[in-house]
């Protein structure tokens, strides 16, 4: 290490340095500054002088303007590297842009930094170039002394993995990094790999005073959209969080005002209402919820949070914006708002009859007006409405566990016919009797049915009781139950207002309701039959039509032909008919009830 | 009562209108029931009710306002007390009970929730109509 030390400091005041930049001024800069530290600095206006310079002279070091004459200066790293492979090669550039970056990268550089150039972070820069010119230019000295483990060790190549446990990086900041060409790395495939050696000296680099690079670094570290704002309300930086928070590329935002990129307009907010301006004005964080809108126009809803950066005086200097983008929570909410009010409209209006009726039978006036016979229907009214209510929340619960993945389903040999089928036509007696209406049951076959009894029960229930609401008063509703070792089929078809031919496909749907007038429920029933059915790898459809002649006829079958068609549908009476079919037993068993 | 007061009862659920029906009558109204707005406003051409009862929900969310603010419009039905009845839940997202009597919004002259006991609804029927 002595003598590696020894090397540098007899060898820095011969290094040449060549900056090939048309920014005059910056030319200039470098050169004084460059000088004071005793480099030997010369300089290329052109490329072809820069290229025989490399060829023909001693060139310890190269700073090259990458967007110097034109944007494609880059491409003149490959040729150079190819005039002398040992060459450290320091990009220079003002365009920030992840494209260019990631180019300049690509080419492999030993550096790149973006303008304006932070002169500390150049000079360390250039040392560390310089080190790694001498050391390679003496390697065989050097290695010869060292054993050859030890170069082994330093040129290891590093997987994402490991490079992230040796940095203390999450791999994800890592990636980050390396896409967009702050950190020395190399892609293969899909895979980025790194070079031990190489990350130490950037770490060296990072850590040793470059305290913007090592802010952004904090920065990509954070899952939030984050931004530093000036007192101009300008946004002197920023993390790829918070350009993607707002959907716009870094050139757009570096430089802009924070209204103009934030909200999209051309005027700053109230200071009443901006965080960023009460940081300032109270040197205290300020939270405040915004309304951001992408670049489609989409709402976003974002809790915008002040940090004031102090100086050594106390005073805000800058403040740091987190956005944290709300939207996915608000809309769960918003949508948890809506099903709440919903069912809560839906129970009260349940609630309705029922609090009427018990109201009335137990007012000592009006009580005794109300004979047996009126009282013994306000009673089953009441009592059907109850039913209502319970039906709802035992759906509400089922739709409610389904969608967390918490439902149950506890299979086991039933007899479908004499467990599920029958209790469940006799609890729902109370409905029929009120709307007059009479159940003809048809059942072929007897075999157990490998299910959940209990949900079973729940989708025949809301199968019968969608039957019973739609169902017209007076008529009858058909059900055909049919059981064999391969399935079981179960069909009920009612007559009433039938079910719309373009809304077949969605009566399924979570709170669909195409009703008329006087139905309520919460559109959840069918819903819940379905999910019920496709646990237990069946499927439900709904059919309707026009009765003709007492028989169903599909509105696809009455419309294809040509006779029927003819009729005035105002004449025709509908059907609703559900077809639920499932597996009788698992595998092919035969089950024993 | 010197004759029977006329009331108008509109709501899209069949059993709350069977309910409500029987309680007035029994109360000594005479009730004609109707389940939507169009319903309504054909009825009120032929008959002239001495107070409306209206559920705010219908057929869509707002065919309850609609309607009310349709028939303060109208001279013909000006005159006529509206008692609004809703479901919907009271702290949100409006207050309609803070709102009942503003004209441009909610021109009502009474206010209930739902669900309401027949002893409430009557002696609130009976105010609007200023009987003892």
């Amino acid at each position: 290490m002595v003598m590696t030390s020894t090397i540098k400091k007899t060898s820095r005041k011969h290094a040449r340095i060549v900056i090939m930049d048309s920014d005059e001024e910056m030319l200039k800069r470098l050169t004084k500054s460059f000088g004071e530290e005793g480099y030997k600095v010369e300089t290329a206006e052109q490329t072809s002088k820069m290229l025989e310079k490399i060829k023909n002279e001693k060139v310890d070091i190269l700073i090259l303007a990458v967007d110097s004459f034109d944007a494609t200066g880059y491409e003149l790293i490959p040729i150079i590297k190819k005039m002398n492979g040992l060459l450290p090669i320091i990009a220079i550039s003002a365009d920030d842009s992840i494209e260019m970056a990631t180019k300049v990268r690509e080419q492999g550089v030993f550096f790149y930094a973006i303008k304006p150039l932070d002169m500390k972070e150049m000079k360390l820069v250039l040392k560390n170039a310089f080190e790694r010119r001498v050391t390679r230019q003496y390697e065989p000295v050097i290695t010869q002394k060292k054993k050859v483990v030890r170069k082994d060790f330093e040129d290891e190549i590093l997987d994402l993995t490991e490079a992230s446990k040796i940095l203390d990086l999450s791999k994800q900041t890592l990636r980050r990094l390396a896409k967009r060409g702050e950190l020395p790395a190399s892609r293969i495939g899909n895979r980025w790999y790194f070079i031990r050696n190489q990350l130490f000296e950037w770490l060296r680099i990072t850590a040793a005073g470059n305290q913007r690079n090592y802010g952004t670094l904090i920065l990509e570290t954070m899952d939030e959209g984050v931004a530093v704002v000036d007192k101009r309300l300008k946004i002197i930086s920023c993390n790829s969080a918070y350009l993607q928070a707002l959907d716009v590329p870094r050139d757009k935002i570096i430089g802009e005002y924070c209204y103009r990129v934030s909200h999209r307009s051309m005027v700053p907010c109230e200071e009443s209402t901006c965080p960023v301006r009460q940081a300032f004005k109270t040197r205290r964080p300020v939270k405040f919820m915004h309304v951001n809108y992408d670049s489609d126009g989409k709402e976003h809803y974002c809790d915008v949070i002040a940090l004031p950066i102090k100086d050594k005086q106390g005073d805000v200097s800058q403040v740091l914006e987190v956005i944290r983008d709300s939207t996915e929570i608000y809309d769960l909410n918003k949508h948890l708002n809506w099903i709440t009010n919903f069912f809560i409209h839906e129970s009260r209006k349940t609630l309705g009859p029922i609090v009427m009726n018990i109201s009335a039978l137990v007012d000592n006036k009006l009580s005794k007006t109300i004979n047996v016979e009126k009282r013994n229907e306000m009673l089953l009214s009441s009592l059907c409405s109850l039913k209502l209510l319970y039906d709802m929340i035992r759906n509400y619960v089922i739709s409610y566990r389904a969608e967390n993945r918490t439902i149950q389903c506890l299979k086991k040999a039933v007899d479908i016919q004499h467990a599920v089928f029958l209790p469940v036509i006799d609890e729902l007696r109370p409905l029929f009797y009120r709307k007059n209406m009479t159940v003809e049951t048809q059942i072929r076959g007897e075999r157990a049915v490998y299910c959940d009894g209990d949900l079973m029960k729940i989708a025949f229930s809301n199968i019968f009781n969608n039957a019973t609401k739609y169902g017209a008063d007076g008529t009858k509703i058909q059900c055909l139950l049919a059981v064999n070792d391969e399935a079981f089929e179960l069909s009920i078809l009612n007559e009433g207002i039938g079910i719309p031919r373009n809304k077949l496909d969605d009566i399924f749907a979570q709170f669909a309701r195409f009703d008329k007038q006087g139905m309520s429920g919460t559109g959840l029933g069918l819903h819940v039959a379905k999910m019920i059915v496709e646990i237990h790898n069946g499927t439900i459809r709904a059919e309707s039509g026009f009765l003709i002649e007492g028989q169903p006829v599909t509105y696809d079958e009455f419309y294809g032909n040509e006779n029927l068609c003819k009729t005035k549908e105002k004449n025709l009476r509908r059907f609703a008919r559900f077809i639920l079919t499932m597996p009788s037993g698992e595998r092919g068993e035969k089950l024993e009830v | 009562m010197n004759h029977q007061k006329n009331i108008l009862l509109v709501d899209d659920d069949e059993d709350f209108l069977t309910a409500t029906k029987l309680v007035l009558e029994k109360s000594g109204f005479k009730v004609e029931t109707c389940m939507s707005a169009k319903e309504c406003l054909a009825k009120l051409k032929l008959t002239m009710p001495d107070v409306i009862i209206l559920d705010v929900m219908m057929e869509s969310d707002h065919s309850g306002f609609d309607l009310c603010r349709e028939l303060k419009r109208d001279p013909h039905t000006k005159a006529i007390p509206i008692l609004m009845l809703t479901a919907v839940d009271q702290k949100y997202p409006l207050n309609f009970a803070s709102a009942a009597g503003d004209e441009s919004w909610l021109p009502v002259e009474a206010f209930i929730d739902k669900p309401v006991e027949a002893h409430v609804l009557v002696e609130r029927v009976k105010k609007l109509l200023r009987i003892e």
